[in-house]
């Protein structure tokens, strides 16, 4: 009977997880910045939420439920990472790794906008991170993010910006030149022009 | 107060309304203010072009090719793992059988990540040594690569649910290169990876796990100091296993058995 009970419950979990994994993967994947973690971070988030799964409410939103797992084990983890001093000559090789070919060697000599967007990314500020990629990867809206993330709408909303500002300065030499309007002896604008 | 009663907007304004554009969370009201904003300010349009084409192309280029059936797999195998841990030593056996055929299947379809052997026993020996030849045989990377304990030792415990305590320099010439997170035995493992010097070039692994529910192999003991080891050999390698409290350790090279124990015993 207890055996039923728990091939039962893992069926229900499976039914509801499975739907989820990609998307849980990819944003983990924006979150942490390379494959190895990004598996990591979902293996253990799938491990907490099934521990948990009698918690849950069924009706609820199980996405946001297994989300809210997601983003506090990535905030956990950063929180961790930053409590623990730097150890020189302590490269961890993934983070050096081009993260689709796992090659050290192809991450120097192969500079293209896709490494550079995951660079880049991965160099933002966690809490920027994080809600970017809720955002980009989970397709949440503001209200679901705050939720999730446990900080106000409007700060939902200017780290938002503010991350998007900071990939475009990153990422403009990959942005191809949009059509320039001629103006009377002046054309509007170019790179070096400054911002107003 | 309508749109057109409301000030113009600054360009910080005008940022922050575009990111919520292409979020899909602009109110009707702001976005008059913002198409107003874009009319006359050059910049902003520029910077509105830029940070559309991102939101439209990152996506694609965020993707590292990951088949989500290879990331449902794992979380699968950890799952019947994890139960198996909590289960009773039988139905134990049973799941790590499961764990044995999902790691299998996941072997065979070349799935990098979890690193899992097949079983058909409760074997420490047996199984370390079948992860130190299949990782020497894969011409994989290892997770973390330093000579720093202090460095592995962080990036291991982060995703381990033990403490490790890596003594270093190690006597036997052997020297400390790096580590590898595992998954096999019902639990997750963490493999330290040494490697000789010179002549006497050889490496051997040191595998930590949490003792509970393994037990020590039937071979003779081999007492050094007070501590009794268990030394295995198969398939030209030799696997020395040891207790300490609550942690396991099995130290995994193809040298000479004498010269691993002086290393296990260093450790």
């Amino acid at each position: 009977m207890a055996q039923q009970d728990d091939r039962g419950r893992r069926r229900a979990f499976d039914v509801l997880v499975r739907p989820h994994i990609g998307v849980l993967y990819r944003t983990a994947l924006r979150m942490t910045g390379e494959g190895q973690a990004a598996e990591d971070l979902v293996q253990d988030t799938c491990l907490k939420a099934y521990s948990a799964f009698d918690r849950f409410e069924l009706g609820t939103n199980f996405k946001a439920w297994l989300f809210r797992i997601l983003t506090n084990g990535f905030i956990d983890g950063q929180r961790r990472r930053a409590r623990t001093p730097d150890v020189e000559g302590g490269a961890v090789v993934e983070e050096q790794a081009d993260p689709g070919t796992g090659n050290p060697e192809i991450h120097v000599l192969y500079r293209d906008f896709r490494t550079e967007a995951f660079r880049a990314l991965a160099d933002l500020p966690p809490d920027l991170r994080t809600v970017l990629s809720l955002s980009m990867a989970g397709g949440f809206t503001y209200g679901d993010i705050a939720g999730l993330t446990g900080v106000p709408v409007g700060t939902v909303r200017s780290r938002l910006s503010r991350g998007r500002a900071i990939l475009r300065d990153r990422l403009r030499e990959f942005i191809p030149e949009g059509p320039r309007r001629v103006t009377p002896n002046r054309v509007t604008p170019n790179r070096e022009e400054q911002d107003r | 107060m309508s749109p057109l009663d409301r000030p113009p907007m600054t360009c910080k304004e005008a940022r922050d309304a575009l990111s919520d554009r292409l979020d899909g969370e602009l109110t009707p009201g702001d976005a008059a203010g913002l198409d107003a904003h874009l009319q006359g300010c050059p910049a902003c349009a520029r910077y509105a072009r830029e940070v559309a084409f991102l939101h439209r192309e990152l996506p694609a280029q965020l993707q590292d090719g990951k088949d989500d059936g290879a990331i449902w797999d794992r979380v699968q195998a950890a799952l019947e793992a994890d139960q198996s841990v909590a289960a009773p030593i039988s139905s134990r056996r049973r799941s790590l059988l499961k764990v044995g055929m999902a790691a299998s299947i996941l072997l065979a379809a070349g799935v990098g990540g979890a690193v899992l052997t097949r079983r058909s026993d409760i074997d420490v020996a047996a199984e370390t040594i079948n992860d130190y030849l299949t990782f020497r045989a894969s011409g994989k990377t290892l997770h973390i690569a330093a000579a720093d304990p202090a460095a592995i030792e962080t990036w291991l415990e982060e995703r381990l649910d033990f403490d490790l305590a890596i003594r270093s320099p190690h006597p036997a010439a052997l020297q400390l290169t790096g580590g590898r997170l595992c998954s096999f035995l019902g639990r997750r493992l963490a493999a330290l990876h040494f490697v000789g010097d010179g002549a006497a070039h050889a490496d051997a692994s040191l595998y930590v796990m949490r003792a509970e529910g393994l037990s020590l192999p039937d071979q003779p003991d081999r007492v050094v100091g007070d501590r009794p080891y268990r030394a295995t050999r198969q398939q030209g390698i030799t696997s020395i296993i040891w207790k300490d409290s609550d942690l396991l350790y099995a130290a995994v090279s193809p040298i000479a058995e004498e010269r691993l124990l002086q290393f296990a015993a260093s450790v």
